[in-house]
């Protein structure tokens, strides 16, 4: 135990207090700084561009989690319920993204969301052109453009854990239901969904984190444009911390998204997660 | 004061093949150049190549227009945050109002705002568009593929008198710390990389350097040779504008968040001027 605890004391817990330490002082990052008490965090609150990235947030957060689980379930009652040929290849397929770098796939899908890339051609040859777009460029689809591509990343998690979790369940569970005249439906949401109950609360932990502290995708895509329509907490820190020298500012709003994901993995597996 | 590699000064770089197909020529008054814009939406050519996905693209189209409208020793004095500068002028105002104008008339080649830059000036570069408003910077990737089939000209003034004040500085300098051990070593770097050898290398990579190789380094025909031309002229009568995204430390997002907002109308060009000039009072009150 203990040499884990000191590796997890130096690289989390020490840079923690230092960040909270660090966000009750007014610092440029460079010169000396003066302390202001809580000023940056009453700041923070009422700036409406840290609002509108929080509520930014919110969105990424259906897109992150509640998406991606809901379709990790559906493919899983699929697989779980019927040998599907080629499942394998699929799950690899599905879980791809995961292991490819975050700017890797944003490049790729600003080419896909090109107004004269793939979807819109897509769209185009379909006879579809009235929904072709500029995806990241319109203020009304850049942010959930941006989601769907984090839909896209998370999904495979989700169906991989899912999937091992399906495993653990006892085959006697379905063939009682069974017995008792279950069909799919009934046999999924009777058996298979209370089954996954853990899976279910690792799954959305790890996929609301993501959510809340997306930084990557959007920096690569649209670097929070336009105007402020992507802009999320993240970004903020990134460019008080690094390029405007409020770094005080950075840190207190870097602790408010920190305690946000502490409380929401807290509820998370409290409510979710199987009691022992 | 450090010392610079490279020139910028920010015009129109326009496709020759496709001016001539459409029958026009290079303006020379700012009216013309607007005709010339119709023109080519009418014929069914992006007239201007820009790929503001990345936010800064449009500053440049803002600022050149800006140049052309209001006073460059007013431009210069709020960019250098000069006490008593104002960013919310008439000019300013104008400058906002004819970009917004171009917009609305797909001036701008289409879903601009989710375009990046490099797929903007790679399609450019495989002869899509009439211009693209950008420095020499893309210069090469526009030459690269068009040769001299690329041309460039600083934005013609209101009334076409030549001369007029646009965009562009020397590039961002190096510098030697001080409190460097290796001042003799870091300064003999900074000259290879500046001196006029450096120089043509610089050209022979279709950029502009900041130290004059002499026009014989430069091939004539070339669109390179017209940048080397409007940043002499510019450069010698001192009428080169700052790049207003100096202004603040978050004058980038302010001025291109703004500029994406004010491209799609949901800002008037009054609302833009004000929120910019108040990150500006932020800053330097």
């Amino acid at each position: 135990m203990l040499p884990a605890l000191v590796v997890f004391g130096v690289f989390v817990v020490a840079p923690m207090i230092d960040g909270a330490w660090i966000s009750l002082f007014a610092w440029d990052g460079v010169t000396v700084g003066h302390w202001v008490g809580l000023s940056n965090y009453r700041e923070a609150l009422v700036d409406p561009l840290v609002r509108e990235a929080f509520r930014h947030s919110l969105v990424l957060v259906g897109f992150y989690a509640v998406l991606p689980i809901t379709i990790g379930l559906f493919l899983t009652a699929l697989m779980s319920h019927a040998r599907v040929r080629g499942s394998a290849a699929v799950r690899t397929i599905i879980f791809l993204p995961q292991v490819l770098a975050a700017v890797v796939i944003g490049v790729a899908w600003k080419w896909l969301y090109d107004p004269s890339g793939p979807i819109n051609s897509l769209l185009g040859a379909v006879g579809l052109s009235s929904l072709e777009h500029s995806w990241l460029g319109d203020f009304s689809t850049a942010l959930p453009a941006v989601g769907v591509i984090g839909t896209w990343v998370t999904t495979g998690l989700c169906l991989v854990l899912f999937v091992a979790g399906v495993q653990r369940i006892p085959l006697s569970r379905y063939e009682a239901a069974r017995v008792d005249g279950a069909g799919p439906v009934r046999e999924f949401f009777a058996v298979t969904l209370p089954g996954l109950r853990n899976e279910l609360a690792v799954a959305m932990s790890l996929s609301v984190i993501t959510a809340l502290r997306a930084f990557d995708i959007i920096f690569v895509t649209t670097k929070g444009g336009p105007g402020t329509a992507t802009t999320v907490p993240s970004l903020l820190i990134y460019q008080r911390a690094f390029i405007t020298g409020e770094v005080g500012s950075a840190a207190a709003i870097g602790a408010i998204m920190g305690a946000i994901i502490l409380l929401l993995s807290v509820v998370i597996t409290r409510v979710v997660e199987e009691r022992r | 004061m450090g010392h610079r590699q490279k020139a910028e000064v920010v015009g129109a770089f326009y496709n020759k093949a496709t001016l001539r197909r459409l029958g026009l020529q290079v303006p020379t008054t700012f009216d013309q150049f607007q005709q010339s814009l119709a023109v080519a939406k009418s014929r069914g050519v992006p007239p201007i190549m820009v790929g503001n996905l990345d936010r800064w693209p449009m500053g440049h189209v803002f600022m050149v227009l800006q140049a052309r409208f209001d006073q460059a020793a007013s431009i210069s004095n709020w960019t250098y945050g000069h006490a008593g500068a104002t960013f919310d002028t008439a000019g300013t105002r104008k400058a906002a109002t004819v970009l917004q104008q171009w917009s609305d008339k797909g001036y701008f080649e289409d879903g601009f705002n989710g375009v990046s830059q490099e797929n903007a000036a790679a399609r450019f570069g495989k002869g899509e568009g009439l211009y693209f408003i950008t420095g020499p910077w893309e210069n090469q990737t526009f030459a690269g593929p068009l040769g001299d089939g690329v041309g460039f000209f600083p934005l013609p003034s209101l009334d076409g008198t030549p001369g007029a004040p646009t965009t562009g500085a020397l590039s961002l300098p190096f510098h030697i710390s001080s409190h460097s051990q290796n001042q003799a070593v870091a300064a003999a770097f900074i000259n290879f990389i500046t001196d006029q050898n450096a120089a043509k290398i610089v050209i022979g990579n279709g950029d502009l350097p900041a130290a004059n190789p002499g026009a014989a380094a430069v091939d004539p025909k070339s669109s390179l040779a017209a940048i080397s031309a409007a940043w002499s002229e510019k450069a010698k009568a001192g009428t080169l504008t700052p790049y207003l995204d100096w202004a603040t430390p978050t004058m980038g997002d302010t001025l291109f968040g703004g500029l994406q907002q004010l491209s799609e109308n949901r800002e008037t060009p009054a609302d833009f001027a004000a929120a910019v000039q108040q990150d500006w009072v932020k800053t330097h009150s």
